[in-house]
């Protein structure tokens, strides 16, 4: 079981959500892409897909803003106001050392984000080099890629993931590390299967039978096609990683204090939400809205990049 | 088709000993001793005891080795965790409890998830289609411990009208059912909504209709068929997650099933159980990929297997 | 101080030698015999003795007859107890097989009775031994064991029952996980655990007879009996037939104890019912005892659904939940004396100064740690020993390690660091937190990022990764934070946590001298203490650890739990006292079932 499926159902989900309906084998039939502009274009027609930019974009601007706009430093712990209720001093209230929760949420979030974009990013690296090798050549070095895929499933994740935390420490870019390694998979198989299924299509059979050579085919025509669902997978690996990187702390693996991370508060807030409601709220909240936000962009760009519209 | 599967079954064989061998090293280059050291320093003398017990002091090769050749004999060791058991006991006792939750919440959450996709998409841009959209966002969003404890409260604590957790009668499995079906729900309505889009706007299914195919056809044959796919990518894959539980449902609802020990050997570095679950789960995922790719070439005929 | 006279405040006329002590025994035996033979074999006949304080002790056999039960209590078929537990490694519920990866820290070590018990005012009563005695050197133990005691397998318990157990916690090939207790302590116990010499080799003996018990020491050790607090035996038959781990099977389980194994199903629940062979000297009321094993972070809710009758340490939020709802159900206990602190590795800098960690010591609040966070949870450490805990020293010792920041910042200058940026920055690693712990170590990290200005992370690691990384020699722990709790009721085993090469890498000659003087030491126990106290004051002014909060474990109590434990003991102390519910400690005699409870609370 990798991390993703044991770590938490969720993160599963996330790679059930990540292996977005694009990968459909079917569908991306056509031309090579669009034009930028017209995609563009596509996307802001709809109203969906700009809500979920402008909660990213506002997601972002929180991360990076943070140290400006919060109301104290991140590391600020005043114990004799611990515990309090919200209120118009501390509008999320505090938590059981006495910090205030709107500083730590605004500071999650720029952990999360970090964790989100960079594990995805490591995950990229990985898995679609990987996944063009293995639908581009296909024969044994797709046979070789989808067992290395299967290895990679059963990787015990937790065991790496403390493997990094106890022998190099419990750093935000071990927590990177360990989810991007063991969550490359899904781009992998996505990459590979739609490649798998480019080079059948019409398109790409008639540029072949005019001589054009592979490596071409692959670069100009079957790429661009791929992009479409690879983009939407990133999009929601993000919340993916930020799901992960909760199921972690919840094990006790997590982010060193006092970095917040707003799936390290979710996981903290377990055993207080009975009585101190207001410490699970708000960053569940916060990751429901990067959730949100990832989904829309992400759906937004499937159908402005879906080259069936043209 | 036969020899591609035998193949692919040599090929899991591969990947049995791969992932081993990774979880084997793994395993010993985490710190922490297996045993609990307790509060003070051992003596050294029983450290070494202990070693020679387990054969640690072994060469790692060597003790993988033994490891190998144990499992080929049938014997994947003792739970260190549980030391009156083998390791097989121990799975066969708590994977049925896992194995039962899992499908009662795939037998509920899947067709569930279907039903709720289909109405969505078939009134698209309706309340029902917000409705079912909102809903199965939150079903995503909210982590299922937070979920589990909220559940206990309410219909436990609260209305008394199921245990708070535990195993041993049906009242026990309701509420791990409800927590654990949230997410593949969420998903699966997520998902058929998606697929059914975009398979009614599919090339060949308007060509079926322009050919004056009746609508029902439409729908049932072609529509359903190319919805398919996209939901045997997503939703097979979530099958062996849910039917190798989740150590989170079963920690807050008290369930002695499979699902928490991914965790909580690691955490207690029972390496043959941690061993055992590895090839556990390899093979289960290595039939599911299979088995989905299987599929896939019934599904789209084009799709061919290498 | 060497216990000459047999040592028995409690069980009068006890000598085996004495002719009424003869008679008595003689009548116990026909007793059981009589009992044996009638039908289900449960009644006995009522034989009840009260001792001091209301504790009920009997010869034996006179346990939970219901004419023997209070007015209030529930009927015999009743009276069930329903403990929670932590998941987790559950090997075995014998000490001897391992003592941290033991099932049910609940209910515990009920298939025999030890050497001797801890009674609720701390005092090492007899229990399996009648009396015991030393040599003019304090070095050979003679224990005169209960003759009466059998298994119910039929077999008598004797000399030998013990003799093999403390061979099999010897023994290399078995790598007990607590072989450390007696390491320095028991003759032969350093060679054997070695392979050195053969286990029958140990000093430990059958003596006159097979109900004498007879434990050499290395060097006088006037503490060995309260060591013996840990003596449950294995039976030698069952370890014979069925190896070690006979008790984790209903089948081969074997108790000379107040209560027998049932059921154990892994992970979920060990049920306990009351040994009718039983013939200890507890009298136990309760007739069941049901483990339920979970995550501690779900027992809450089970107490608040009544299907747990007791529970200990509740998260901070829930303690609030209880203190609003059932305020009367909340004891605060003494439990084990643990002491949870800061430690550093004295070998490394920046720690390798004192006045570094003088820095450290005066930097934190203890007292709003205990307001804001602690609650009846724990009180202020100021030093080691907790109040109570014999030869501490609370008050003497106070303010060496008193809060005082503008000191702290001075002392952290007149190290080097004037400005508190250039101090290298800490990761402090905590064992395993509870919420708790986790709250007061973020606490305290907190208050040195601000009262000296330094750069301090948290870093949470787990048990095993922790205790390997801290007892690696040299420690791979620079700034840790951990606690330590009793074994044993005397100065000795929590001062010997600091001595050199042990559990720190703090070394210090002079404390390791007057700790080793004061545990061999034989004569007026106050100048024991004072040995003790001095040896404290070094650990103290030295600084290798500054000392947060002594626990005090809050325990929940469900109404209808009642029974002696309700009253305050000799230390004005009303709660369930350690270790618990086992055969250790009289606990088990201290409680019964009330006739107000609901039924069916063990029942799932």
């Amino acid at each position: 079981m990798t991390m993703s499926a044991t770590a938490s159902q969720r993160v599963g989900a996330g790679i059930g959500a990540v292996d977005s309906p694009l990968l459909t084998l079917e569908g991306i039939a056509g031309r090579p892409v669009s034009n930028t502009r017209r995609a563009l274009r596509r996307f802001f027609q709809q109203r969906l897909a700009v809500a979920g930019l402008l909660i990213t974009g506002f997601l972002i601007l929180v991360a990076v803003l943070a140290p400006v706009l919060a109301p104290t430093s991140m590391e600020a712990a005043d114990l004799m106001s611990a515990n309090q209720f919200p209120s118009a001093e501390h509008p999320f209230g505090t938590d059981a050392i006495g910090r205030d929760v709107l500083t730590r949420v605004m500071f999650g979030t720029r952990t999360s984000l970090i964790v989100g974009f960079a594990a995805v990013g490591i995950a990229c690296a990985i898995g679609i080099p990987l996944g063009l090798a293995a639908g581009l050549r296909g024969g044994w070095v797709d046979f070789a890629v989808m067992r290395a895929v299967e290895v990679m499933v059963a990787f015990p994740g937790i065991l790496f993931a403390m493997f990094l935390v106890t022998v190099i420490g419990g750093g935000v870019q071990n927590i990177i590390l360990a989810i991007g390694v063991t969550t490359w998979v899904t781009l992998c198989r996505l990459t590979r299967s739609q490649l798998l299924t480019l080079r059948e299509q019409e398109f790409v059979q008639a540029a072949r039978s005019l001589g054009v050579p592979e490596a071409r085919i692959a670069v100009r025509h079957m790429l661009p096609n791929a992009m479409a669902p690879l983009i939407v997978a990133v999009t929601l690996g993000i919340p993916t990683a930020i799901f992960a990187e909760a199921g972690l702390s919840f094990l006790g693996i997590g982010i060193n204090e006092p970095t917040p991370s707003l799936g390290k508060m979710v996981a903290d807030s377990a055993q207080y939400i009975r009585v101190y409601w207001y410490l699970g709220v708000f960053p569940t909240a916060a990751i429901a809205l990067a959730m949100l936000g990832f989904t829309f962009v992400g759906d937004g760009l499937r159908d402005a990049l879906d080259p069936r519209h043209n | 088709m036969a020899r591609y599967i035998l193949g692919r079954l040599l090929g899991l064989v591969f990947v049995l000993f791969a992932v081993s061998l990774i979880t084997f090293l793994l395993t010993r280059a985490v710190p922490g001793d297996p045993f609990a050291s307790g509060e003070r320093e051992l003596p050294e003398a029983t450290q070494i005891a202990r070693a020679e017990k387990y054969g640690f002091d072994q060469p790692i090769l060597v003790q993988y080795g033994r490891y190998v050749w144990n499992v080929l004999h049938g014997d994947f060791g003792v739970p260190f965790q549980s030391p009156s058991q083998t390791v097989v006991d121990l799975i066969r006792d708590t994977w049925p409890v896992t194995l039962r939750v899992g499908a009662l919440t795939i037998l509920i959450s899947y067709p569930l998830g279907i039903v709720l996709g289909l109405l969505a998409a078939l009134h698209r841009n309706s309340w029902v289609d917000y409705a079912v959209t909102f809903g199965s966002t939150l079903g995503m969003v909210l982590p299922n411990f937070v979920v589990a404890i909220w559940l206990i409260l309410l219909f436990s604590v609260g209305l008394g009208w199921f245990p708070s957790g535990g195993w041993g009668s049906p009242a026990h499995i309701v509420l791990p059912v409800i927590a654990y079906s949230l997410l593949p729900t969420a998903l699966v309505a997520r998902y058929t909504r998606v697929s059914l889009l975009e398979s009614l706007g599919a090339d060949h299914v308007r060509t079926a209709r322009a050919k004056g195919l009746a609508e029902r056809k439409v729908l049932v044959w072609h529509v359903a068929r190319n919805a398919m796919i996209p939901f045997v990518t997503i939703m097979i894959p979530e099958i062996p997650n849910i039917l190798t539980g989740s150590i989170f449902i079963e920690q807050v609802f008290r369930l002695p099933g499979l699902g928490r020990f991914f965790v909580t050997s690691t955490l207690t570095r029972d390496y043959p159980m941690i061993l055992a679950l590895v090839l556990l789960v390899a093979v289960v995922w290595g039939i599911t990929y299979l088995l989905t790719d299987i599929l896939y070439t019934w599904l789209d005929p084009r799709i061919r297997l290498l | 101080m060497i216990v000459k006279q047999p040592f028995r405040p409690q069980l009068p006329n006890d000598d085996p030698r004495d002719p009424a002590a003869i008679a008595r025994r003689i009548a116990l035996m026909e007793r059981r015999m009589r009992r044996r033979s009638l039908l289900g074999g449960t009644l006995g006949l009522a034989g009840l003795a009260a001792f001091g304080g209301g504790l009920r002790f009997g010869p034996a056999a006179a346990r939970a007859q219901e004419a023997s039960l209070p007015d209030d209590a529930a009927p015999a078929d009743q009276q069930v107890y329903v403990v929670p537990s932590g998941t987790g490694p559950d090997k075995t519920p014998d000490f001897y097989e391992s003592v941290y990866e033991r099932v049910s820290d609940g209910a515990s070590d009920l298939f025999s009775d030890p050497l001797v018990r801890l009674n609720r005012n701390f005092e090492i009563i007899p229990a399996a031994a009648l009396d015991w005695s030393s040599n003019d050197e304090g070095t050979v133990w003679t224990f005169n064991l209960e003759p009466a005691l059998m298994w119910n397998d039929g077999n008598p318990v004797t000399a030998n029952d013990w003799v093999r157990t403390f061979q099999y916690g010897a023994d290399p090939a078995h790598a007990w996980d607590f072989t450390w207790f007696f390491q320095g302590v028991m003759a032969g116990w350093d060679e054997a655990i070695a392979g050195e010499i053969p286990l029958e080799e140990l000093g430990v003996r059958e003596g006159e007879n097979p109900n004498q018990l007879i434990v050499e020491t290395q060097a006088p050790a006037p503490f060995l009996p309260a060591m013996l607090l840990y003596s449950t035996p294995l039976s030698a038959a069952a370890l014979d037939e069925h190896g070690p781990l006979y008790n984790s099977n209903p089948e081969t389980s074997v108790s000379a104890g107040p209560f027998m194994l049932d059921e154990w199903a892994v992970d979920q629940r060990v049920v306990y019912v009351a040994n009718p062979d039983y013939m200890g000297s507890l009298i136990v009321p309760v007739q069941r005892v049901v483990i339920k094993l979970a995550e501690p972070s779900t027992w809450f809710i089970m107490y608040q659904n009544d299907e747990i009758d007791f529970m200990v340490n509740p998260a901070p939020a829930d303690l609030v939940i209880a203190q609003a709802e059932f305020p009367d159900q909340i004891y605060s206990a003494v439990g084990d004396f643990r002491t949870h602190y800061l430690f550093f590795d004295v070998t490394q800098p920046p720690f390798d100064s004192l006045e570094v960690r003088q820095a450290f010591s005066h930097a934190i609040d203890r007292d709003a740690i205990k307001a804001q966070i602690l609650g009846p949870a724990g009180i202020p450490a100021y030093s080691w020993l907790a109040p109570g805990f014999p030869a501490a020293n609370s008050d003497g010792l106070a303010e060496i390690q008193a809060f005082d920041p503008d000191r702290a910042k001075e002392l952290l200058a007149a190290a080097g660091y004037d400005d508190p940026s250039t101090f290298p920055a800490q990761t402090l690693q905590v064992r395993n937190p509870t919420p708790l712990v986790s709250a007061v170590s973020q606490a305290t990290a907190a208050m040195l990022r601000e009262n000296l200005g330094i750069q301090v992370e948290v870093q949470d690691v787990d048990q095993d990764t922790f205790m390997d990384a801290l007892t690696a020699k040299p420690t791979e722990i620079l700034l840790g934070f951990v606690s330590y709790g009793m074994d044993f009721l005397d100065p000795y085993n929590m001062l010997s946590v600091w001595l050199s090469g042990g559990r720190h890498s703090w070394a210090n000659e002079e404390f390791d001298t007057l700790v080793r003087e004061g545990a061999s030491f034989i004569g007026e126990a106050d100048e024991r203490i004072e040995i003790f106290q001095n040896a404290e004051r070094i650990l103290v002014e030295d600084v290798p650890g500054v000392f947060i909060y002594h626990e005090t474990p809050v325990q929940l109590i469900k109404p209808w739990v009642l029974g002696e434990f309700k009253e305050p003991d000799a230390n004005g102390i009303a709660a369930m006292h350690w270790p618990g519910y086992s055969a250790m400690s009289t606990v088990p005699a201290e409680l019964y079932i009330g006739a107000d409870a609901p039924v069916g609370r063990g029942d799932s």
